[in-house]
This record gives C-alpha cells, structure tokens and sequence, in this order.
C-alpha cells in the first residue's frame, strides 16, 4: 500500500467510516510495535504504546497534513510515546530492560535466538539517540531522510548519529566475541 | 577533515550505498594500503549485517480489535455527507434562504453571546470555556508571551493557564482548584508535545500519570502545576493548551507570529 492509498484511506475515514481504520493499523502495528519495543524493551509498554499511538492518532486525523506521509507522522507519535515512557521509567524506578510478561508464544519467540539477542542487548545499551537512530534505520529500514523528520534533526544529525553507534557497537562486538559465523 | 576521518566516513557511506566511482575507488586504495582500517571497515560491516539481521516482532493479537473497540466508541472524526453539503450549497444559493438564514445566525450569536456575559460560566455542566490567543515571537530574546491569559471559573473550579518559551523548551503553568479529576493537555500543530517534567506544588495531587502531552491527576484542593515540554516542531506555529475537569474542558488555543514585539 503506497502513500497516496494511506491518504485516500485517511480520507475515507475522516467522511465517517471508521471501519476503513483497521487497514492502518493491520499496515502499521508491526512497525510500530516493534519501535516502542525495542526503544522501551518492554513488551508490555510496547503493546500499550502501540495501542494508544493508533487511538491518538485517529482522535487526530484532522490535523493530519498530507503533505508529510503518514507513516513517518505516526511513527513520530511512537518513538515520542516511547521516550516518555523510557523517561518516566528513568524517573521513578529506572529503566528495567528485562522483559517480564505473561506472554509466552511471541516474546518467547523474540527471546530464543541467542545470537540476535545479544545484537539486541548491545542496541539497547546505546545512549537513547544512537539506540533509536539504530532502530529506525536497520529495523525499521527507513531512509535518513524519514528518520530526520521523525526526530525533528537534521540529516546530518542523523548519519553522525548513526556512524558512532556503528562504531560503539563494532567495539562491543569484539569485545563480545561475536562474529560473522554466528 | 583528517586522512583517517575522510576514510571513516567513506566506510560508513559505502555501508549506506552513498560512495560514488571515485570515492570508492579511493577508498579500496586506502584499504589496500592500511591492514588496520581494513579491520575497522570489517568491523563496521560485521555490525551492519548483524544488525539487518534481526527480524521484527509479531505484534500482540488483540491490538487490532483493541483499538478498533476504543474508537468504535468514539464519536466520527469527521461525519460529513457530500450529498448533504450539496444539498446546502444549493440551497445557500437561493437568495431568501440567504437572508433568513443570516438573521439566524445573528440572532443565535447575540443569544449565545448574552448568555455568556449575563451568566458569567455559573451555567450547568457540560461547559465550555474557548479562549483564543496569540502568541507573539519576539526573535531577538527568543521568548513566548501570551496576549491573553486563560483564566477559568465555575462553582466547582477555577483556575489559569499560562505558557511561555524558554530556550528549546516550553513552560506551562498551571493553576487549577478542583475537586475532580483533571487532564492537563499541550498540543502542538501536528502532535502532542513531549513532556520533560513536572513541577506541582500545593496540595498534594494523587494519582497521577503522564503520556505525550497529557498528564491526568486525580486531586482535591487547590495545586499549581509547572511542566516543562520539549519543543518538538521547528516551525511551531499553534498550540493548544487544555485542562479538561470532569465532562469540563477550557481550552486556549494560541497562534505563533512568526515576528513582532511582546506586548507590555
């Protein structure tokens, strides 16, 4: 689904078909789940990040301007409802990057790969920026450009941010051992 | 720029797919010549495909059917029938409907604007305070000032709202005695805006918890409140700053000049 369908569906939905929202978020709340996680590693922030971006983001369908994409305008609400959260967390209890949940099927899954999970640790001891610079770019896969918009930096801020975490993070690979063959 | 820095950056832009023919010619020379930016740049790819391994998460079931029940509740954002707004439009053209019309208007403005004046907000709940204000920005000391303060008052609540700029950031100050349940909202053009902190003095509020842009106390008695927001749009140009008390909601809506001296 390209950008102008999200803005004919947007349109739609702002004549009063509310059902025509559940294409947005079929097409969105993988992406948008898997920012709030990986910015909160929690996944039950996550999911109610998740939750609350898409209501939000319909109670604000009206101020929606076409001429950004969509996609870039609701991940902007995610990575700032995550901050907050990430934020308040740092506030009162610190922030807890171990998952604990009732869940088994998913988290279970996102936890059992031992390679990738110690890729993902290694993200999430990140400073903030470069963590979600990271996200964005290589789990999100989206350009500078989107990304720039999104945090409200510059572009250039963008790629500066993203070569030092290449470079923290080659560091904390050698220092972990891990390699192409894993 | 250094040698060793201009190479750096020519590795992480071949990693990007950004190097032209001649760069990257120049930079395999480097990397023939010097076995130690050769492991940096193997390095550096290692962690770009480790990265772009890591797959994504399947999200909970029941976000979908969560939401959909949360808005299904909700009043349309935007009910609209193109055929009704049709059907006005030629009506509007016929010049007596035009008239009786206009009379309607104006006799239901002097109503509305009589039972304001006359009652002064002592109406029953649901009411609605809709203030509206313009922020003038002064460029040179970079700071926000409000043409109008938004104050409030009914039996049950009163309060006021001001806002400010300082640096990157803006402060709200809020001043609510209620003895009901409050939302305190900023928003900005496009979105809410990010809340940096809060600062609440007076009676002891309870209960309460913050989101983008809102923060929701629970509270009896008189408090003030002092929140900081990052500034998250460049070119900001309207924010809308809301306390909504119980089914009540006072809201000031302000308009950024993009230039033009703050008032006395």
């Amino acid at each position: 689904m390209s950008d102008a369908e999200d803005r004919k569906l947007i349109r739609t939905c702002l004549k009063g078909d509310k059902a025509i929202y559940e294409r947005l978020i079929e097409k969105y709340q993988k992406p948008l789940f898997n920012v709030a996680l990986r910015i909160t590693g929690d996944y039950e922030d996550a999911r109610d990040i998740t939750q609350t971006v898409f209501v939000n983001a319909y109670d604000r369908l009206r101020s929606y301007s076409p001429k950004f994409k969509f996609f870039s305008w609701i991940y902007r609400m995610a990575v700032n409802e995550s901050l907050n959260v990430v934020n308040r967390k740092k506030l009162t209890v610190g922030m807890d990057r171990e998952c604990v949940s009732g869940e088994s099927t998913p988290e279970d899954d996102f936890r059992s790969n031992q390679s990738r999970q110690r890729v993902e640790d290694a993200v999430g001891a990140l400073p903030l920026d470069y963590r979600v610079a990271v996200i964005l770019r290589y789990w999100i896969d989206l350009p500078y450009r989107d990304i720039a918009y999104i945090l409200d930096i510059q572009e250039k801020t963008v790629k500066s941010r993203l070569y030092t975490a290449r470079r923290m993070l080659a560091e904390v690979f050698v220092k972990q051992g891990i390699t192409t063959n894993e | 720029m250094s040698s060793d820095s201009k190479y750096m950056e020519f590795m992480q832009r071949r990693i990007d797919g950004e190097l032209n023919e001649t760069e990257s010619a120049e930079l395999d020379r480097y990397l023939q010549s010097n076995p130690a930016a050769q492991k940096t740049f193997k390095s550096l790819l290692l962690v770009s495909d480790k990265l772009a391994q890591v797959g994504q998460v399947e999200p909970p079931e029941d976000i979908r059917p969560k939401v959909l029940a949360t808005i299904q509740a909700k009043t349309p954002v935007h009910p609209r029938s193109e055929s009704y707004i049709t059907a006005l439009q030629m009506l509007w053209r016929r010049g007596g409907v035009r008239h009786a019309a206009s009379f309607a208007c104006g006799a239901l403005l002097g109503l509305i604007l009589f039972t304001l004046y006359s009652h002064d907000f002592t109406a029953s709940p649901p009411d609605k305070s809709l203030l509206t204000g313009t922020i003038l920005f002064n460029q040179d000391s970079a700071e926000f000032s409000l043409v109008n303060q938004a104050e409030f008052s009914l039996a049950t609540t009163e309060g006021e709202m001001r806002i400010k700029r300082s640096g990157n950031m803006i402060l709200a100050e809020i001043a609510v005695q209620s003895s009901h349940a409050s939302d305190l909202i900023l928003k900005s053009d496009s979105n809410y805006i990010t809340i940096l902190g809060l600062k609440q003095s007076g009676h002891p509020a309870t209960g309460i918890t913050m989101a983008s842009g809102r923060i929701h106390i629970t509270q009896q008695g008189q408090s003030n409140y002092s929140i900081a927001y990052r500034e998250i749009e460049p070119g900001l140009s309207k924010i809308d700053l809301a306390i909504y008390v119980d089914s009540l909601v006072f809201t000031k809506s302000m308009s950024i000049a993009n230039s033009g001296n703050v008032p006395d």
